[in-house]
């Protein structure tokens, strides 16, 4: 993808905004909200007023021509530019960056082996090298649940760019990439993860999408940071009082009633040689 | 191990937990021998930083014994006296490297809160809330210092206990406030709030070239202390008013520096304070500027308004217009104290500082909600209690 938008960017300058709405759909939320507003004016009380609410929202949509929901819904100019190079129905795309204060060569060789990764990150059960190039991930889930996929490793044409895909057989598929550049003035390296999933369902999808990412860019967040601790400190913080004790990945205590019985789940980070400099 | 949790806005109690271990190769584990109240630990009590939850031990201001080290760790043994400065600086990051360890990029284990609220993630910090980490605070029999070769300092000879702990926090807090005024020789400072920190500033202001100082605070017992100890000229707020005093005393120029020791829940005579406390009470923002306006409309052109005191969210009516065409500076931050215990302890052995009169109420752990009460409403002269868990 030469010559990226940012995936901040949210619209071309040369198109409309996204969620701009055409003629037709500005005159039919203007004419609906209209009789919603007066139907609920009519009816009075509790339902009368959410109608007219509803239907006063339609009237200023129609009015603006600036649709919240169909903004939501159209990918970003680098989510349209993937999915035309991919031959991807549709996109969607999170992306994190941090800066390692570490040499390029040093972090490449880390994260070309995922299952380096694995001991670094909370919700991460277990990363088990199947074949050359191919890892299994297990992930815990919302009540008790494992979740499972395989990422195959393919070659790039730059030696500091990393990628992966999921295997054929995922439901969504997903295409993460790692870019690495010198920081400048002697900071480290700048380390850029761009994840890209393709949705079924078109652009419901697309949605759901959306909005399940405000879990995953947390979770990229977490794991950009947790590597760069790996490099930088040689070990993951943790604020735990012991090892049986819950990570509180979303701020919620284990319980400090739990008895201690499995101290191999212990994730803290991994010894690794160098990794304190 | 017993320790003293917070299970809700003005709500402390005394549970049993249990002991911390060691899980990080650079953890050390601390039996904590004194450990303070801060001021900002009201913010806390106060419902102020919503990433509290139910049983987090507060607490982040303490010295103590080594009772375990990680294999990582250097230079410490089990047995050693320390203090622990309470912003964790990993010493491996580049803002660490250059001495920022306030900045520190590793030490945060739940960065996602503050790269929310604040642009990018925060360092962690000892006892304070989820945002900087979770951390179990010092309130406790024992607690886990990580990244101990960075934040742990062994007290030298010849100072006290009483001393030492305020070295963990109080200490240079003060002095980086002090220090990021830029102070001149000559300089006239003044200093908005005489608990603990601001004590500690007023001091510092005079050990980094300060000719005078001007204390602001409304209780009597406070100024006395800065006028006793650190020979400050004091300015009751409720009985005078602060600016005019303020240009009175400097010639109408205004202070050379000014430095905010008091932060998001300061109190007022005026009627921009009643503003900010009710909508504070309303939760429309979270922070009372009155110490902050008065400070930036007080100093004078071309001068340095330093901030130690606790913000932690959105400011109205901010007096940008006076920062801009006053060309002021604004600095800030959470104290780096990495940076500034050996100096401090110099200060100390050489008598040229004395934080031991902070200490006003030596207390049991179990009394550890009686001391935040006092220590809140100021009874009895209250400046810090001091929990010998």
């Amino acid at each position: 993808m030469a010559d990226d938008p940012l995936i901040a960017t949210h619209t071309h300058r040369d198109i409309d905004q996204r969620g701009a709405m055409n003629t037709v759909e500005r005159a039919l939320s203007f004419t609906t909200g209209a009789a919603l507003l007066f139907h609920g004016w009519r009816t009075g009380g509790l339902p009368g007023a959410l109608e007219a609410a509803a239907g006063a929202y339609g009237v200023y949509r129609g009015a603006v021509g600036h649709c919240a929901l169909k903004q939501a819904l159209t990918p970003t100019p680098l989510e349209q530019q993937w999915s035309a190079e991919h031959h991807w129905p549709i996109s969607a795309a999170i992306t994190r960056s941090i800066t390692i204060n570490r040499p390029l060569d040093d972090i490449r060789t880390f994260i070309s082996g995922p299952e380096n990764l694995g001991p670094l990150l909370r919700w991460i059960d277990s990363v088990e090298l199947i074949a050359p190039g191919t890892t299994r991930w297990t992930i815990r889930a919302p009540g008790g649940r494992r979740l499972h996929w395989t990422l195959v490793q393919t070659e790039t044409a730059q030696t500091d760019k990393l990628h992966w895909k999921t295997s054929g057989t995922a439901l969504w598929e997903h295409d993460v990439t790692v870019s690495l550049t010198p920081a400048p003035a002697g900071r480290g390296t700048q380390v850029k993860a761009i994840v890209v999933c393709k949705p079924t369902m078109g652009r419901v999808g697309y949605g759901l999408a959306r909005a399940f990412s405000m879990f995953s860019d947390k979770a990229l967040l977490n794991a950009l940071q947790a590597l760069k601790q790996q490099l930088e400190t040689g070990e993951v913080s943790t604020n735990r009082l012991r090892p049986q004790d819950d990570d509180d990945f979303f701020y919620v205590h284990g319980s400090t009633e739990q008895v201690a019985t499995d101290h191999a789940t212990v994730k803290t980070g991994v010894a690794i040689e160098g990794g304190i400099h | 191990m017993r320790a003293l949790t917070w299970q809700g806005p003005n709500k402390l109690q005394i549970d049993n937990v249990p002991d911390p271990s060691i899980l990080n190769p650079r953890d050390a584990i601390i039996r904590v021998t004194l450990s303070s109240v801060c001021g900002s630990d009201l913010h806390l009590l106060g419902g102020y930083v919503p990433a509290m939850k139910p049983g987090d031990i507060i607490g982040h201001e303490f010295m103590g014994e080594i009772v375990e080290v990680g294999p990582g760790v250097t230079g410490l043994r089990k047995g050693d006296k320390v203090i622990t400065i309470s912003i964790i600086g990993c010493g491996n990051c580049e803002p660490c490297q250059r001495s920022d360890f306030s900045c520190c990029d590793n030490s945060n284990p739940n960065p996602s809160a503050t790269d929310l609220m604040y642009g990018q993630p925060c360092c962690g910090i000892i006892g304070y809330s989820h945002a900087f980490g979770g951390y179990p605070g010092s309130h406790a029999t024992y607690i886990r210092v990580p990244f101990a070769d960075v934040n742990l300092f062994k007290v030298p000879e010849g100072v006290s206990d009483e001393q030492a702990v305020f070295v963990s926090d109080a200490a240079p807090t003060g002095y980086f406030a002090a220090d990021n005024a830029g102070i001149q020789p000559g300089d006239t400072v003044a200093v908005w709030g005489c608990g603990g920190v601001g004590q500690m500033a007023i001091c510092s202001a005079y050990l980094l070239g300060a000719e005078r100082v001007i204390a602001i605070d409304r209780f009597p017992d406070r100024l006395r202390l800065a006028q006793e100890h650190g020979k400050a000229v004091t300015i009751n707020y409720e009985k005078t008013n602060v600016h005019e005093a303020l240009l009175e005393l400097t010639g109408g120029r205004g202070p050379d520096r000014c430095i905010d020791c008091v932060g998001m829940e300061a109190h007022g005579t005026e009627i921009d304070y009643a503003y900010d406390k009710a909508k504070q009470m309303l939760r429309l923002h979270t922070e009372r500027g009155t110490v902050l306006r008065q400070a930036i409309r007080a100093c004078r052109k071309g001068g340095t308004v330093s901030v130690v005191g606790v913000y932690g969210g959105l400011l109205d009516k901010f007096p940008m217009g006076a920062i801009v065409n006053k060309a002021l500076t604004l600095k800030s931050g959470q104290q780096p104290g990495q940076r500034y215990a050996p100096t401090l302890f110099e200060h100390i052995q050489k008598g040229e500082l004395d934080p031991s009169y902070l200490l006003t109420h030596p207390m049991s752990l179990e009394d550890g909600a009686q001391g935040y009460q006092w220590f809140k409403e100021k009874t009895d002269q209250c400046l810090r209690a001091v929990f010998k868990p």
